[in-house]
């Protein structure tokens, strides 16, 4: 069994929106890391590395335990050279696999189950041939599949699934279990719902998820006053949206939603504090959620949309379809068909084995709320949803 | 400034836009006056930039091209549409190049005009034929990334098939060498000689025969004269690159267009031809004992003689024409759309166009074409629209076939609009909350129509802002005419189509294929591998189907720089391996052809060439 100061990690997906949080928290608190990364947009690994840790403030100089190296986990062995493979292998204890693909479109079925179950297959043969004692695998909360009500933590056989995406991670848990469970390696499985930026400051490395519709409604408002104050304001006026003199828009917006459902959001720091205590427990197996106590819902986030963005009219209905949908509704509508499933959620995520341990320490989830959302619009808009690089230097 | 002068000079593209009035500026006054290429803003550019390099002197031409001069300003809107260059810096720099270098020596050097020129100049009278180095550089190169300059010796511009005639016995008596030339936008080094160049632009007859359903052309008449003169009769023809002279295509490439699709290629558009023989006399190919330019063969030809008159199909427009793009994110799905639209005998003009033509087409500068490109490929997922004339019946039956295309209106919008499009959050708003939709779906949705409207503001003022400042008021009132955004026109009549070669200079690789998804996507795949191994821009041009879809014709595009030592010999190096990738595959695929073999036998039937192994 390995000291604390022994462990030392593998991580893939370190430029993703998790695996970055995750590996710099891990140099913070002194770990040895070593991470695997391809080059992109011209950019060398690291390169991306180096403008991940400039994002949080770091000095790249100043990390000795860091260790970044060229690999593709779409190939067998990372495409790594024998010789890096060895120096790897000496150099790492656990490896914590992030690398993922959050599409969720069955048009994209074949690339998804590529990235979610081809590479898993890839990293894990590879955690193998290292002799790493540790896998950790980031998965996510609706690998439990469509089914309403609760899910433990434990590998789930569900009746089915909303998405590709789920179906995919739902497979990669059953791969990484039996194949540990085969090889004698100690399996971890972390287990988030919906990540958004950071609750203390706003600050995000990614803007999709519950950043879109918002994002969306704010494109949409600087179009319609543009068309109000500019034009003659027919085109506005043709979707049913107004300016009152107050300086309010009036957006007739329906967002169909089901009765009693909730909206599961975490925030990253949350996220990062969660699973790296987890991680810190040594030699903790087994599965965790990682989710709100209290999730809030789509009624709440339109309120502080309409508030953040004096916004008037828009409101949210229950039920199968929405009669007469106007323009902006059909805008809408194939978002929402395709994350209703989240936006109103009735799956009951049970945090049993997670909560002794993260309350024991309080770190507990905040609620969303109007201060917190307002922290991460406000960011997201300072950085353009993620597209000012240059000052932010996102990627 | 006088190296982006000189720069401007050196990037003439040579693809003759500036001897067509196709933007409604006129064209420079002096071109159709005295019919050398020199006298064409194309030439003084070449001019200006062999005076600069020290290779000719300042000639008696030199001055007159000069002079000729006005400084009207055309050329800089007919050039900067389609290449972002401005050729009036160069006109003005040449006029002070050619003051200057008089101030000094005092008189313009005369051409030592020899027996032959005095022969030609009797044959066409003085104007017409010169051995004035200054006139004779313009003629000696063009941008091909192969091929050598060759100055000639001398000049003509005969204006009669007569005088064609007597000029090649003149030639055959001399043994002298010589090439003919049509509009020289092929660019592919074919009209360089060491002798001769007779340049056939002042014969522009054109007579119609509608009662026999056809037209007759001189061999300077270009395709966008035809086809204006047929449009004004109501007639089409088939006619491709609006600057080729249609004879000079018909020899050349038997002329293919999206409109092949219905009207075929090479003998398919003539009725019959006539030309001067190698000995100078005239044949008409409708003559029995007549060379047989009907047949093909897979060889490098030589030219049978001088087509000095086409008689040219005449095609029926119906009145309730309009096209369509119909967008697909799969190369093979929209070939296979294509090629039923097709098989189906529907629609006049197809096209599987890609996301580089779609934008450099459309977008007033490269900067917006970029952005546009990104735009239509990566976020509305339109990679390979497929674009359709066609009746209403023809539309009718699309839209049963697909549920989502782009009409004209659609298409104004997002071409007034384009500014605001490459800039605008909107395409990423859609493609955002798109879920399981493709988000150009979002496009044709009517209930959408007013957030489009809104968001992209389209109107002649936005597209004209993608145009320098002193230009737009010109470009606002050219986009207030229909006719500009109107899909029908713009395939008829191509005035953007040469915006391919905006950014760099574009080479043309095309073949003969079956219409068959795999086969042609291979062949991409194939053509983009060289690309990227001789790093050289590269991209999907485009294809249409042929026949009722039993064949295509396909365009893969590279973009060398002609400028670029360089980027001339990875050109060089990636038309070997073209060569031998074409080679390769058609050893096994032998309907797979390769259009270089068709120079001076595009008269050729199309089951010649499409069908004899
Ligand atoms: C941007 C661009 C796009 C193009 N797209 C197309 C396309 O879609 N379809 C297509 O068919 N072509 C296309 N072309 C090719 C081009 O239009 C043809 O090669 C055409 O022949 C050029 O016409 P031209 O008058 O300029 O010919 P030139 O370049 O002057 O001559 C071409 C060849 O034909 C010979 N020739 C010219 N006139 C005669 C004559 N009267 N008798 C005998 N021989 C003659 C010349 O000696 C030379 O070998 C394109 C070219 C460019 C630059
Ligand atoms: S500026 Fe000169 S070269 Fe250009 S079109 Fe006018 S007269 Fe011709």
């Amino acid at each position: 069994m390995s000291t604390d100061r022994e462990r030392k990690f593998l991580i893939t997906g370190g430029t993703g929106f998790l695996g970055s949080y995750l590996f710099t928290e891990l140099l913070k608190k002194g770990y040895e890391v070593t991470l695997i990364c391809r080059p992109r947009n011209g950019k060398s690994a690291q390169e991306r590395i180096e403008n991940i840790i400039e994002w949080f403030k770091m000095n790249s100089s100043k990390l000795p335990g860091l260790k970044v190296y060229e690999g593709y986990i779409d190939k067998e062995g990372l495409g790594l050279s024998p010789s890096e493979r060895e120096i790897i292998a000496r150099d790492i204890t656990e490896v914590i696999h992030c690398a993922s693909e959050t599409d969720f479109s069955e048009r994209n079925r074949k690339h998804i189950e590529t990235v979610n179950i081809g590479f898993l297959n890839n990293v894990l043969n590879y955690a193998n041939d290292s002799k790493a004692a540790h896998f950790h695998y980031l998965s996510t909360a609706y690998s439990a599949g469509s089914a309403e009500g609760e899910c433990a933590e434990e590998i789930n056989i569900p009746s089915g699934f909303t998405n590709v995406y789920e179906e995919t991670k739902n497979r990669a848990e059953k791969l990484a279990d039996s194949f540990c469970r085969d090889k004698g390696m100690r399996l971890t499985i972390y287990r988030p719902s919906i990540v958004y930026g950071e609750s203390g400051t706003g600050r995000s490395r990614k803007f999709n998820a519950f950043y879109y519709p918002v994002k969306a409604l704010s494109y949409i408002k600087e179009i319609m006053l543009k068309d109000i104050k500019e034009k003659n304001g027919t085109r506005a006026a043709a979707l049913g949206v107004s300016l009152k003199d107050n300086g309010t828009l009036v957006m007739p917006i329906r967002f169909r939603s089901i009765y009693g459902g909730s909206l599961n959001l975490i925030p990253v720091d949350f996220f990062a504090e969660a699973m790296i205590t987890l991680i810190q427990e040594r030699d903790r197996e087994g599965i965790y959620h990682l989710v709100s106590g209290s999730p809030g819902n789509i009624e709440e986030l339109i309120c502080y949309t309409s508030k953040y963005f004096n916004i008037e009219g828009l409101s949210v209905t229950f039920g199968e379809q929405i009669s007469d949908r106007t323009g902006l509704e059909d805008l809408f509508e194939s978002y929402i068909r395709m994350y209703l499933p989240y936006i109103a959620d009735k799956r009951k995520f049970l945090t049993f084995r997670a909560d002794p341990i993260l309350r024991g320490r309080n770190i507990i989830c905040p609620r969303m709320s109007y201060e917190i959302f307002e922290r991460c619009i406000d960011y997201a808009i300072k950085c353009g949803w993620g597209k000012i690089y240059d000052k932010f230097r996102l990627f | 400034m006088k190296d982006q002068i000189y720069k401007t000079a050196l990037n003439c593209r040579h693809y003759a836009m500036c001897k067509i009035d196709y933007i409604g500026t006129g064209i420079c006054a002096s071109g159709p006056e005295r019919g050398f290429v020199t006298f064409y803003p194309q030439g003084r550019m070449d001019l200006y930039k062999a005076l600069v390099d020290g290779t000719v002197p300042v000639t008696t031409a030199a001055v007159e091209a000069a002079d000729t001069c006005s400084l009207c300003g055309r050329c800089d809107k007919q050039c900067y549409f389609i290449t972002e260059l401005r050729p009036v810096s160069v006109m003005k720099a040449l006029k002070d190049l050619v003051e200057d270098r008089l101030s000094v020596s005092g008189m313009p050097e005369p051409p030592v005009e020899d027996e032959f020129t005095l022969e030609l100049k009797k044959i066409t009278c003085e104007k017409f034929s010169t051995c004035d180095p200054a006139i004779l550089v313009t003629y000696s190169h063009d941008p091909c990334p192969v091929a050598p300059t060759r100055m000639p010796k001398y000049a003509s511009v005969p204006g009669s098939a007569k005088e064609v005639s007597e000029i090649i016995k003149l030639c055959a008596k001399h043994s002298m060498p010589y090439e003919v030339r049509g509009n020289g936008s092929s660019v592919m080094g074919f009209v360089m000689s060491d002798g001769l160049v007779i340049d056939l632009i002042r014969m522009k007859e054109i007579v119609f025969d509608e009662r026999n359903w056809k037209v007759t052309v001189g061999p300077g008449v270009t395709s966008f004269e035809l086809q204006k003169a047929a449009a004004s009769r109501g007639y089409r023809v088939n006619a491709a690159e609006p600057s080729a002279m249609v004879c000079g295509n018909l020899m050349c490439s038997g002329i293919f267009s999206l409109f092949s699709a219905s009207y075929g290629i090479g003998a398919d558009n003539i009725v019959t031809a006539e030309f001067v023989g190698q000995d100078g006399n005239i044949f008409s190919i409708n003559e029995q004992g007549s060379p047989n330019l009907y047949s093909y063969e897979k060889r490098d030809s030589a030219a049978p003689g001088i087509c000095v008159s086409a008689q040219i199909r005449l095609h029926r427009k119906p009145e309730d024409e309009t096209g369509v793009l119909i967008p697909f994110e799969d190369l093979k799905e929209a070939v296979s759309f294509a090629r039923e639209l097709s098989f189906r005998r529907i629609g006049s003009a197809i096209g599987v166009l890609g996301g580089e033509y779609l934008s450099v087409f459309t977008a007033p500068n490269t900067d917006i074409a970029s952005k546009i490109k990104t735009v239509f490929t990566k976020t509305l997922k339109i990679n390979h629209p497929v674009l359709l004339i066609g009746d209403r019946y023809d539309i009718e039956a699309v839209r049963s076939m697909r549920r989502y295309i782009i009409d004209n209106d659609l298409f104004r919008t997002i071409y007034l609009g384009l500014p605001s499009l490459a800039e605008s959050k909107w395409s990423e708003l859609i493609a955002e909350m798109s879920g399981e939709k493709e988000p150009y779906e979002f496009l044709s949705e009517e209930s959408l129509k007013p957030l489009i409207e809104a968001a992209l503001e389209p109107s002649p003022e936005n597209i004209s802002s993608g145009f320098p400042k002193d230009m737009r008021p010109f470009f606002e009132k050219a986009y207030s005419d229909p006719d500009f955004t109107d899909l029908v026109r713009l395939n008829e009549f191509r005035i953007l189509s040469s915006r391919m070669g905006r950014e760099k200079h574009v080479l043309a690789i095309i073949v003969y294929t079956p219409a068959d998804p795999g086969i042609i996507s291979e062949l991409n795949s194939g053509f983009a591998q060289i690309g990227e191994r001789n790093s050289l821009k590269h991209d999907y041009g485009f294809v249409t189907p042929l026949d009722c879809g039993k064949r295509a014709v396909f365009e893969y595009d590279y973009y060398p720089d002609h400028t670029d030592q360089d980027e001339k010999i990875k050109a060089g190096k990636a038309l070997g391996e073209i060569a031998a990738f074409i080679g390769g595959y058609s050893a096994v695929h032998p309907e797979v052809k390769w259009i270089r073999y068709t120079l001076y036998q595009g008269l050729c039937r199309k089951e010649h060439i499409l069908y004899v192994d």
